[in-house]
């Protein structure tokens, strides 16, 4: 697995969220080379924390009106894709989320 | 957008004889006291018939009843938790029923909201809580989710865990506390009155429909509570926990879907199709669960305006033994099919139901 952490290795971190009582759909690409330098190593760390390293998923069981999240994190052509909701993401990536979280927008789904 | 293949084959819902599928069991039980020989005897036939197919429902729904909190007097129970504003549920008990008034708002409104919401089944449907045995209503208000630094902040949200109800305070720009709404407070505690019943699939068509359920008994109960007739209601979801902007009237709008919010900053524009030929058939929300049930609802406001009175007379009588005759699996088509052969009860729903309920499907491009 690439060192995310170092500055030139590439990091592209695909993210959506939906559902919820709302229903909302919002998104956001995050492209580390294309960030300020201040948000790509905030980034970089985040998903070196989250310990996604394996793709996955899984949803709460009994669960209604939860986020349910969609993260695929692309280190140079190495794929991992992760499907959660808010009530059973890893506790590691719970930053990591927050993060993507607050850079999505809404899209038309 | 592609067409999805409309049911999913054929009908999920198993054949049954007219007694088991017109009558729900709450009433048969009540017709197997009948003075009359002849519908005592029918009532328990079709009591009998359906033995088998509530013996099946029973075991897949083995897992709600076996973590339902039961109440002492299998009565009207509420207690509601204080979870300050983390994630851990449920939280420190700050009310139990029959306790007074709490200093703090979401509290009471978590509080009343569970009581309107049991007292809406108790005298309509006769349902004793969400199981029908009385199950504890367990609400945590207050919850809230970590940022990116860890530090806690008001949750978005309002949820159902399985067990009980969760409410965010929101973030005081888009969302309010979502505990103000009843209409929402009883959209919840409808999935836990799923769970024991049609307990439908939360992916796809099915999760469309138990979304869909959800809305229409969070809006008759609200509806109920003041009093509205169909046509002058408000047919709107979640109106209560947005903070006022031009740019939106309510999370959804069961009788326009599509047109809750429009060109927002933050929500975007309302997705909800109104007509099976914008049939959402991506990943995202479950497979569009908070969106197809545009096309229910907008079907269901159609048949409760077009009937006249009050909706939860009519329309969420057909409504709500439905929810008791779909299968987990059940389709759009399905619940076309089982509400338009419910309708056509002409000494329960008047001669014209069946119409008014079929053309409304149609409408909808069902």
């Amino acid at each position: 697995m690439a060192d995310v952490e170092s500055p030139r290795a590439p990091l592209k971190v695909t993210f959506e969220q939906s559902g919820g009582f709302a229903g909302l759909v919002k998104g956001c690409v995050l492209d580390a080379d294309a960030l300020p330098a201040d948000e790509s190593a905030e980034l970089r760390r985040l998903v070196a924390a989250s310990g996604l390293e394996t793709s996955s998923k899984v949803t709460s069981r009994g669960a209604r009106d939860r986020r349910q999240l969609a993260i695929t994190i692309d280190r140079g052509g190495e794929r991992v894709a992760i499907v959660c909701d808010d009530g059973c993401t890893p506790e590691g990536a719970r930053p990591l989320v927050a993060f993507l979280a607050a850079r999505a927008k809404p899209v038309r789904p | 957008m592609p067409q999805p293949a409309v049911g999913g084959g054929p009908c999920s819902v198993p054949c049954r004889s007219s007694i088991q599928c017109i009558v729900p069991p709450y009433m048969l039980d009540r017709l197997t006291h009948s003075a009359d020989a002849k519908v005592r005897d029918r009532a328990i036939a079709g009591l009998s018939r359906s033995a088998a197919v509530r013996a099946v429902r029973a075991f897949a729904q083995e897992i709600p009843g076996m973590i339902a909190v039961p109440s002492p007097a299998a009565s009207k129970n509420r207690l509601v938790y204080d979870a300050k504003g983390k994630d851990s549920l449920p939280g420190r008990l700050v009310r139990s029923e029959g306790q007074k008034k709490s200093a703090d708002v979401a509290v009471n409104e978590a509080y009343d909201h569970c009581g309107d919401t049991y007292d809406f089944y108790r005298e309509l449907f006769e349902r004793n809580s969400l199981d029908g045995s009385g199950m504890t209503l367990i609400s945590t208000v207050h919850v809230g989710e970590p940022d990116q630094a860890g530090k806690f902040q008001p949750m978005d949200n309002a949820f159902w865990d399985g067990t009980q109800m969760a409410y965010g305070d929101g973030d005081g720009v888009v969302f309010q506390r979502f505990t103000r709404s009843l209409d929402v407070v009883a959209h919840e505690l409808t999935h836990g009155v799923q769970s024991f019943t049609s307990n439908l699939v939360y992916r796809g068509q099915s999760g469309a429909l138990n979304e869909h359920f959800s809305d229409v008994f969070g809006v008759l109960v609200r509806q109920w509570k003041l009093g509205e007739k169909a046509d002058k209601a408000s047919w709107l979801i979640g109106a209560d926990v947005l903070v006022p902007a031009q740019t939106r009237r309510a999370i959804r709008d069961m009788e326009n879907p599509g047109t809750a919010y429009l060109d927002d900053p933050d929500l975007g524009t309302d997705p909800q199709p109104a007509h099976m030929k914008d049939f959402y058939s991506g990943a995202a929300d479950n497979g569009g669960v908070h969106l197809n049930s545009g096309i229910p609802n907008r079907a269901f406001a159609l048949v409760a305006r077009e009937l006249g009175g009050f909706a939860w007379e009519t329309a969420g009588r057909i409504w709500y033994d439905a929810m008791f005759q779909l299968s987990s699996r059940s389709q759009f088509a399905d619940i076309q099919a089982i509400t338009t052969q419910i309708a056509a009860d002409d000494k329960r729903f008047g001669k014209d139901a069946k119409k008014i309920v079929a053309a409304a499907w149609k409408k909808v491009g069902l």
